[in-house]
């Protein structure tokens, strides 16, 4: 046990989502007739959300970032694994628990256009917060106005009776962000925060999300597609491929030095701002199967360049040689061989509780 | 294969949307050219005016929208006042052809994309339907379909491959210019950067040009030869890619470019541009960047800034061959460096000593 508790735990978190809620299938299923396999969008998830701390999850549509982060917010109900929050497992949160987690860990939505009330002003937009957790207090309006200074709105003033129709893209995002810092969380759930927002207010926004880390000590979440605006907020990188975290580190560390063949494509892929640039465009073809009645092993293998037989088995999340903070789920990483037992991957996991025990 | 006429020419273009008690003037005066065989990019933010610049390349403007003034050549002969049918007759999937920004929901779902191309055949060419179908099995190859898929319905197919049979049908009457609107925004990078290397590839064994609108200078920058910056319906800046990376002159382009997340330096404070694009409600007679520019004098309010050629810089040479690293971008001094910036003199000093100023701010506050 590391000595600093972690601010939001995952232990193996799973998300499982039925195919298909229609009235013939769900009658096969009563009957054990048809085979209908659950679409496992997030398998065995672990992550550790340190104290001030701004980590990201990284991954192309349909890896499951999404539903990891609604599941986070506890928009979904785990299928397995546990959520530890401050402390405590959200298993045994009471209904004023889950009040004060809701308070505690805000989210920051995608779209900033469509997550404001087009009725509210900018006060009735951040007074409402205050009021669903009994924090008006005496000064409401000063409240919001330290809100709106902290996401630098300013003048605060004049924003207070806008409305949502009066504010260009860049400023609702703001909103948005003032909303969550009204309630003084500790750590904030952002949902791609950027990506549709132009590059010129892009930066300040996430120059402004780094300093929020910075001056008020919260933690974050970042969940994005994007590793080149991620890597100027984050702290650590977790790399996400079809439900399951296959690398983990600093953003340094896996920037500088990936090792997961699929890290390697993604970050190759990245195109950079300059002409005279030597990258290679990545020789990764195909796109990711869909997360349903997939093969045992690893979840990369049909794309990947350095496919071996052992690659049928599930790896396990490996610290790399250099760097004990760097974790790689790759078969390449580690003596799979001396490691195997009599049933496979089972030996390998005893005892660090990755991926849970089988793989389907 | 390069000849001295542009392959397209805009030049002066005006275009308003008219709205009930209003007029958008959502391009203004706007210049650029694209030459045989090159790709030019075109970037800027939302709204400021590069989508309905294609629009209105290929007749396609909105119906309150029109061409106000200025003119598109394309090899010579003005387009630029055809109606949309005329345009489709005349020049689209022959010579001009347009993959939308939306490319994913423009295949019609209810036909096999290989009856989408046979009728494309049909009404610009006189091919047999077997002509047509062998050429376009032979595109599904170029773009890396399997041939064997022609026959197949859209949804049978992901995002990235509905995008690259939208390539392969642009490039199936053998156009000479592809107008391709925000051509993989849509896209995760991984497919993003296949679909960039096909349509590089594409080039190797026939002549093509293409305007490539987004607002992603990356995307430009590696792809393109040229490109030109928009800022609230003015062209900003036009000219070689190396050109404007190396010399940019006009201060939204160098700001973008310090603006731009780059993964490989991201020890970097970015630098953030103030405000917001105008709103083109009023005839813009000023420069569109003067309000958040922070070198902005009295002067650039009064008049819409002229598009002048930036003189040779004696730091960076230019021209003359400047090649980079996968020798397809040659600086062969066909397309003019020019900006609209009326300081355009003062501007690398300018930027040079904001940085400077900025850095030294930082320093103070940390």
């Amino acid at each position: 046990m590391s000595s600093t508790q972690p601010i939001l735990e995952v232990r193996n978190l799973e998300k499982t989502f039925k195919q298909s809620t229609g009235i013939l299938d769900l009658a096969k299923e009563r009957l054990g007739l048809g085979d209908n396999p659950p679409i496992r969008a997030v398998d065995g998830v672990d992550l550790r959300l340190e104290q001030n701390q701004a980590q990201a999850v990284i991954g192309e549509s349909g890896c499951g970032k999404t539903t990891l982060l609604k599941t986070l917010m506890g928009l979904y109900s785990p299928t397995g694994g546990d959520v530890v929050f401050d402390g405590t497992n959200r298993d045994e949160f009471s209904k004023a628990d889950w009040k004060e987690f809701r308070r505690r860990v805000p989210i920051i939505f995608q779209d900033p256009f469509n997550s404001i009330n087009p009725t509210f002003t900018v006060r009735d937009a951040l007074l409402e917060p205050l009021g669903i957790h009994d924090m008006k207090g005496d000064d409401p309006e000063g409240k919001a106005i330290d809100a709106l200074e902290k996401a630098r709105l300013t003048p605060a003033e004049t924003y207070l009776d806008r409305r949502e129709s009066e504010l260009s893209g860049g400023e609702k995002q703001r909103v948005s962000i003032a909303r969550a810092l009204i309630l003084d969380p500790d750590v904030l759930l952002a949902d791609e925060p950027t990506s549709m927002i132009d590059v010129s207010t892009q930066a300040s926004l996430l120059n402004l999300l780094d300093d929020l880390v910075e001056e008020l000590g919260l933690s974050m979440l970042y969940v994005s597609h994007d590793l080149s605006t991620v890597s100027y907020v984050c702290d650590r990188i977790n790399v996400m491929y079809l439900g399951r975290v296959i690398e983990s580190g600093t953003t340094d560390a896996v920037l500088d030095n990936p090792k997961h063949p699929y890290t390697q494509a993604l970050i190759q892929a990245i195109p950079v701002p300059d002409p005279f640039s030597d990258r290679e465009p990545t020789d990764l073809r195909g796109t990711p199967s869909d997360p349903i009645n997939l093969p045992g092993g690893c979840r990369f293998k049909d794309r990947c360049p350095e496919r071996m037989d052992v690659c049928d088995r599930t790896p396990r999340s490996t610290e790399t040689e250099d760097d004990a903070e760097h974790t790689v789920a790759c078969h390449l990483y580690y003596d799979h061989e001396g490691a195997t037992g009599a049933d496979g991957h089972a030996t390998v996991r005893a005892g660090n509780g990755m991926h849970g025990g089988d793989d389907r | 294969m390069t000849t001295d006429e542009p392959l397209l020419e805009v030049e002066g273009l005006d275009v308003e949307y008219e709205l009930t008690n209003d007029v958008i003037h959502a391009v203004s005066d706007a210049s650029f050219t694209i030459q045989e065989n090159r790709y030019l990019g075109l970037v800027g933010e939302s709204g400021c005016g590069k989508s309905t610049i294609a629009q209105s390349l290929i007749s396609a403007l909105d119906s309150n929208g029109e061409i106000a003034s200025g003119t598109i050549r394309f090899r010579g002969e003005e387009i630029q006042d055809l109606t949309e049918a005329e345009f489709k007759n005349e020049y689209l999937w022959n010579e001009i052809a347009f993959i939308p920004q939306s490319a994913m929901n423009s295949l019609d779902p209810l036909m096999k994309v290989s009856e989408q191309a046979t009728k494309i055949a049909k009404e610009h060419t006189d091919w047999s339907k077997e002509e047509a179908l062998d050429r376009f099995r032979e595109l599904f190859g170029v773009v890396g379909l399997p041939e064997s898929r022609i026959d197949d319905y859209p949804h049978q197919f992901s995002g990235g491959m509905k995008q690259r049979t939208i390539i392969a049908l642009a490039l199936f009457l053998k156009p000479s210019l592809i107008i391709a609107d925000e051509p993989t925004t849509a896209l995760d990078v991984i497919m993003q950067d296949q679909i960039l290397n096909y349509l590089q590839e594409i080039r190797r064994d026939r002549d093509l040009s293409m305007l490539m609108i987004t607002h992603d200078i990356s995307v430009v920058f590696e792809n393109c030869d040229d490109m030109a910056v928009m800022h609230g319906g003015q062209v900003a800046e036009t000219g070689s890619v190396v050109d404007i990376y190396t010399q940019p002159r006009h201060p939204y382009t160098i700001l973008l470019q310090r603006a731009f997340p780059d993964v490989r330096f991201r020890d970097r404070k970015l630098e953030t541009i103030e405000g917001e694009p105008p709103v083109l409600h009023e005839d813009m007679d000023f420069c569109s960047f003067a309000d958040r520019c922070p070198w902005a004098t009295p002067e650039c309010r009064q008049g819409s800034p002229p598009l002048e050629p930036v003189p040779e810089g004696a730091e960076t040479p230019r021209g003359g061959g400047e090649t980079a690293a996968d020798g397809t971008r040659v600086d062969d001094g066909v397309v003019t460096h020019r900006t609209s910036c009326i300081r355009q003199e003062e501007m690398a000093d300018l930027a040079d000593a904001h940085l400077d100023e900025i850095e030294a701010k930082r320093t103070l506050t940390e």
